[in-house]
């Protein structure tokens, strides 16, 4: 089974306008043990990166760790990368061959999938719970002219988490993202970081499927037991935890520094030859 | 543009090395103000959320700003209960690293009079406190009998910024000796916040004061008159009783944009710590000396046993941390974590 990842630094850019590109050391010892936990267990990956993501893969010396190597990410200049900061996923999701596995570069897939993804169409971690907070009224968005919502669309399904996404059918695949890349595309502009974003990238897939009539399967069927399954870890808010928490920074990358140490020895390698990782041995 | 902490620029001709030199060996500084409200103590994990109003011009030299939001002490419930009669906030020291010309906040500490805190980043709800709190920051910064923290408009900073200008020591205090990485100037927060302005009417007339607490956990926050005596007086009139008088005090704010309107808040609402920064919460907006300086023959500052031992500098360049606890992310007991809970602080840590 394949996977692939995706860096788009235009969200991150625009807090450092003129500023290179830059990976934090965590997110960088995230991304390796990612990488080498799903390499050997599931097989290669590639990694979709802009030019300012690959430039700095290349200046870390880290662009090889991907088996398939690194492609070209492009996201045209219509997306607000301010609200829609997860459109890169959906580009590379776009041009992937299928099937395979897109990962966000903070979750780290521990088991082997194949049997579980062999039989399934779609399948994701976890559904999302329809929290108006972060999922309001759809018809609540402010849209251009000429937009409609997909044929049948039944908002009463659960959205999907993409942390992991797994496609099988291709032309499921180019639905989802024509509908999800046509609200970014269509969407008034707007303050809104949260709530737009999930909508096309995680309300629409369930959505979609739905129309579809496809099911989506989730490893994990009821999302207050994510502390208990084994397969996954999934940093998400815990990296504001590394960012602004030197104590919880130095244990966490100790701990993944550690994990390389132990079980992937050439990963670690091209870890401590980072200037910035170094500080932690 | 505010200039206060200019000296965290890199120089023309300063290398990346020598800047991140530089800037590692400072001292701990002044960054900011906590807040703390009674309504963020956490008895089961003795955790005292913060409300941080950072300086606006410090953190936007920061690579990673901070939020306001998602800060927590560990301190015993009675402590709390004093913290939260501090309305005009304590002082919070950060000690910053660089990496390759990259500011970064390493560990911050909360003092409460020669007594510090750590302040950690869990990411924690924190109820923003009203604008009673704000206003005896300012309050308290401007009042005629603080020596140490004279208002004076500057056209020259930002304008309409609040920036004090203190008479005594100043030149020595504000950022040069600081950017020369000396830490021979770490007697200038020492004791400082012992002057008779400070406490007035708070501490010293705790039983006073508790009753007074009775009123304002009932409703009532005109407390303010009291704990700021004349000065802040002549508010009580629109102040009793109410909950709060935004459009006044939003005025009175503005005058000085010490707050720069993003942090003015009508009564109370939650900040979900750490998942979003409030627009323009973290820009360039004012600046302010720290009015609790070292004022040399104080007779406040005689009296401060403490002024030597409880150095915050030396304290953090030790690593003695007198508040130390462990920290307990999500609680166990009775208190059952929402799924949104569980998936924000990150699932499955335990298998790295």
């Amino acid at each position: 089974m394949n996977g692939f990842y995706s860096l788009w630094t235009a969200p991150t850019m625009l807090g450092h306008p003129g500023e290179p590109y830059v990976m934090q050391d965590y997110e960088i010892l995230m991304l390796m043990l990612s990488v080498s936990s799903f390499e050997r267990h599931n097989g290669p990956v590639s990694m979709y990166a802009d030019d300012a993501a690959a430039s700095f893969l290349e200046s870390e010396k880290i662009d090889d760790i991907f088996s398939h190597g690194i492609k070209m990410l492009k996201v045209p200049e219509d997306i607000d990368p301010k609200v829609y900061w997860a459109a890169g996923k959906l580009y590379a999701l776009k041009a992937e061959s299928l099937p395979s596995v897109m990962i966000d570069t903070d979750l780290i897939i521990w088991k082997d999938l194949s049997q579980t993804l062999a039989d399934t169409e779609i399948a994701v971690i976890h559904r999302e719970e329809l929290n108006p907070a972060i999922y309001p009224d759809p018809f609540s968005f402010e849209m251009k002219e000429g937009y409609a919502f997909p044929k049948n669309a039944d908002f009463s399904v659960k959205p999907a988490n993409t942390a992991m996404l797994y496609i099988k059918d291709p032309v499921f695949r180019d639905h989802y993202c024509e509908e999800a890349l046509k609200f970014m595309r269509m969407s008034m502009p707007t303050e809104d970081t949260l709530n737009h974003m999930v909508f096309a990238e995680q309300r629409l897939l369930a959505v979609c499927a739905a129309e579809k009539n496809k099911t989506i399967f989730s490893f994990c069927e009821d999302p207050m037991n994510l502390r208990e399954q084994k397969t996954f870890t999934h940093f998400w808010g815990h990296k504001n935890l590394y960012k602004f928490n030197a104590g919880e920074r130095t244990s966490g990358c100790r701990r993944m520094l550690s994990r390389l140490r132990n079980e992937y020895p050439s990963m670690y390698e091209k870890a401590v030859n980072i200037d910035s990782i170094r500080a932690y041995l | 543009m505010s200039r206060v902490y200019r000296w965290l620029d890199r120089r023309s001709n300063e290398s990346s090395d020598a800047y991140d030199n530089r800037i590692n060996h400072l001292a701990a500084f002044h960054a900011g103000y906590a807040f703390f409200a009674r309504g963020n103590y956490n008895p089961e994990i003795s955790g005292f959320a913060a409300y941080i109003l950072w300086n606006g011009e410090f953190n936007s030299k920061l690579f990673l700003h901070l939020p306001d939001g998602g800060y927590m002490i560990h301190c015993s419930r009675d402590e709390a209960i004093r913290l939260s009669y501090v309305f005009e906030g304590l002082p919070v020291y950060v000690k910053i690293k660089s990496y390759h010309g990259r500011l970064r906040a390493e560990h911050l500490a909360v003092d409460d009079r020669g007594v510090f805190y750590d302040l950690y980043y869990n990411g924690c709800d924190v109820k923003v406190p009203d604008d009673l709190y704000f206003v005896s920051r300012r309050a308290f910064d401007e009042h005629p009998e603080n020596e140490a923290a004279k208002f004076s408009p500057n056209s020259s900073y930002t304008p309409g910024s609040y920036i004090n200008r203190p008479k005594k020591k100043v030149g020595s205090y504000a950022g040069g000796s600081y950017s020369k990485g000396s830490y021979s100037t770490v007697s200038y927060n020492t004791g400082s916040y012992s002057t008779g302005s400070y406490i007035s009417g708070s501490y010293m007339l705790s039983s006073f004061l508790l009753s007074m607490w009775s009123r304002y956990l009932s409703g009532g926050r005109n407390i303010g008159s009291y704990r700021l005596g004349s000065y802040i007086s002549g508010l009580s009139s629109f102040m009793s009783g109410s909950f709060m008088i935004g459009s006044f005090l939003r005025s009175l704010y503005k005058q000085g944009s010490y707050l720069g309107g993003s942090y003015l808040n009508i009564g109370s609402y939650y900040l979900k710590g750490g998942s979003f920064f409030r627009n323009g919460s973290f820009v360039c907006k004012g600046s302010f000396f720290d009015p609790h300086m070292y004022i040399e023959g104080s007779a406040a500052n005689e009296g401060n046993k403490k002024s030597t031992d409880n150095n915050i500098s030396r304290l953090m360049e030790s690593g003695i941390r007198p508040a130390k606890s462990g920290l307990r992310f999500i609680p166990e007991g009775k208190f059952r974590p929402s799924y949104r809970c569980i998936a924000e602080m990150g699932y499955g840590l335990d298998l790295i």
